[in-house]
């Protein structure tokens, strides 16, 4: 029992990851119906700046809390910067061109690989531990700092999912998912939803990034493994859809999780791969899918 | 009115997709306060011309004037803050959506909200059946239903001028006659409207004045009822 509640901790920490994620990824393709490759370079940027700016706010004498708050803000703030970028000089002009972007998409990724590893090095980086100890929930033993991540990223999900169906914004951007030229007719202007959308695709995953590096080891390839999950997570919940997402990282993760324990990490992936082929073979517009 | 300029005037416009022409030196106006109709068959251009006036496909010559502007290659968005508004072909309602989300999503360029709320309910006053069901996903709804939210969803954007595009297509005589007598209505609170269609004989019933696009050229117009009485749109558009 308390093996199978810390396996399901683990899922939730992996998954939370994948949920920002793949909301991200849903959200491009929704309003953009375009699939961003580099989408994992905005989570590394941001984990390499906390990982960088945190060790040396906290030798200035700041405490570490409130260091690693700050480089967040600086990590969110570089990783956004880069999205704007890419969105203004790359997808602009390949909205609803699958193969355009995809070309694009993967020429970034090569050379956003070839700037992060010139800059940050290829050495891993530790980032010093924020919020000390372990909490034990119904008898599993989770740190502290994972518990936190998870409760940040229920939170920012929650945000989100708020956002999408209680504001105008969220109500267009929906609408710009379902059928972008009757949202056009309506007077939503489609040119800013798509900014509106990659923009905030692109906090998502430098969120993620920022809330990852204390737990993990961060490095310049860091984002190509979440990339991978978070586009099965999204592959399995259906592309476009917001639950879909949600669902699609949780399921992933599990799978992940408890094939790695019950028989390893190689089988694990095995079978998540298996999944996508399942669930392209039954559904193929995914679990939640439709468009 | 001699000072407000003519709602809608099309000149000389030509499309076409790839180097198949679509529309060949269409031109047509739509006079104050007037029901204007375009009687086309399936495949003679009525959804390229809609198109192409509410700036979805880019014309190859030809200009369109919206309330004496040239707003000829503006993107819908922008047309609906000049006044236009459009009820697409196949309604495309955000079926996922609420119909009060549809209906909020019309009013989405406007930041005058207490109108907004004045207009939601008027809108509703014309489809009292609907009132009930404004939490129901659009896309549950019958489709004479849908074509109703379509059409409300058009009028929160506060349009002076309406397209119409083939709002009868699939549905019951007796929801068409419902959809016919919205459209003179709709008319009589002051909107200009340009209504495309198939069914011509609904058409030349509401319309004062009305085109026929055929193979994408403009073959015939007059007064509504002038055409109503021509042997040869009796023959090929009203089954006489």
């Amino acid at each position: 029992m308390q093996t199978t509640i810390q396996l399901i901790l683990t899922s939730l920490q992996i998954g939370a990851v994948y949920i920002l994620f793949s909301l991200g990824l849903t959200l491009i393709f929704g309003v953009m119906r375009i699939v961003n490759f580099a989408h994992g370079h905005l989570f590394a940027v941001s984990a390499l700046v906390v990982a960088y700016t945190v060790p040396w706010l906290a030798s200035g004498g700041i405490p570490v809390l409130p260091a690693y708050l700050l480089s967040v803000l600086a990590g969110v703030s570089v990783a956004m910067a880069l999205g704007f970028l890419m969105y203004i000089f790359g997808f602009r002009g390949f909205r609803r061109d699958m193969v355009g972007s995809f070309i694009l998409s993967i020429g970034l990724v090569l050379l956003l690989d070839g700037i992060l590893l010139k800059t940050f090095g290829g050495a891993v980086r530790p980032v010093p531990e924020i919020l000390p100890g372990t909490v034990t929930i119904l008898g599993a033993a989770v740190t502290v700092q994972r518990f936190a991540l998870c409760v940040a990223a229920v939170v920012i999900t929650g945000v989100l999912y708020l956002a999408l169906t209680r504001t105008k914004l969220g109500k267009a951007l929906r609408a710009v998912s379902i059928d972008h030229e009757a949202a056009m007719m309506q007077g939503i202007p489609y040119n800013r939803m798509a900014l509106a959308g990659f923009m905030i695709a692109s906090a998502l995953a430098a969120l993620a990034g920022a809330l990852i590096a204390p737990v993990t080891i961060v490095s310049p390839v860091i984002g190509a493994d979440y990339l991978i999950k978070g586009f099965i997570a999204v592959i399995v919940g259906g592309l476009g859809s917001v639950p879909g997402a949600i669902l699609g990282g949780l399921f992933v993760a599990a799978i992940e999780t408890f094939g790695a324990f019950y028989f390893d990490p190689s089988s694990a992936s095995i079978g998540i791969f298996l999944l996508v082929i399942v669930v392209l073979l039954v559904r193929p517009k995914g679990l939640l899918g439709h468009g | 009115m001699a000072t407000e300029a003519t709602p809608l005037i099309v000149s000389g416009l030509s499309a076409s997709y790839g180097v198949v022409p679509a529309l060949r030196n269409v031109s047509l106006s739509v006079r104050s306060g007037q029901i204007v109709t375009l009687i086309g068959a399936n495949g003679a251009g009525k959804s390229t011309l809609i198109k192409t006036i509410c700036g979805l496909v880019r014309p190859t010559a030809g200009s369109v004037q919206l309330f004496g502007e040239d707003v000829t290659g503006l993107s819908p968005d922008r047309l609906v803050t000049k006044g236009l508004s459009v009820v697409p072909e196949g309604r495309r309602l955000f079926g996922e959506m609420t119909m009060l989300e549809n209906l909020e999503l019309g009013a989405y360029a406007r930041t005058d909200k207490a109108a907004v709320k004045r207009d939601l309910e008027k809108v509703l006053d014309l489809f009292p059946e609907l009132r009930e069901r404004l939490s129901t996903q659009a896309g549950t709804f019958s489709g004479g239903q849908q074509q109703m939210i379509a059409v409300a969803r058009a009028l929160m954007s506060a349009p002076r001028m309406l397209l119409l595009d083939e709002p009868t297509i699939g549905l019951a005589p007796a929801i068409v006659d419902r959809i016919a007598e919205l459209i003179v209505r709709i008319a009589d609170t002051g909107v200009n409207i340009l209504l495309v269609e198939q069914n011509a004989e609904t058409a030349l019933s509401v319309a004062a004045y009305a085109y026929i696009l055929e193979g994408g050229a403009i073959i015939a117009e007059d007064a509504a009822g002038t055409l109503a009485q021509s042997p040869e749109v009796q023959r090929a558009y009203l089954g006489i």
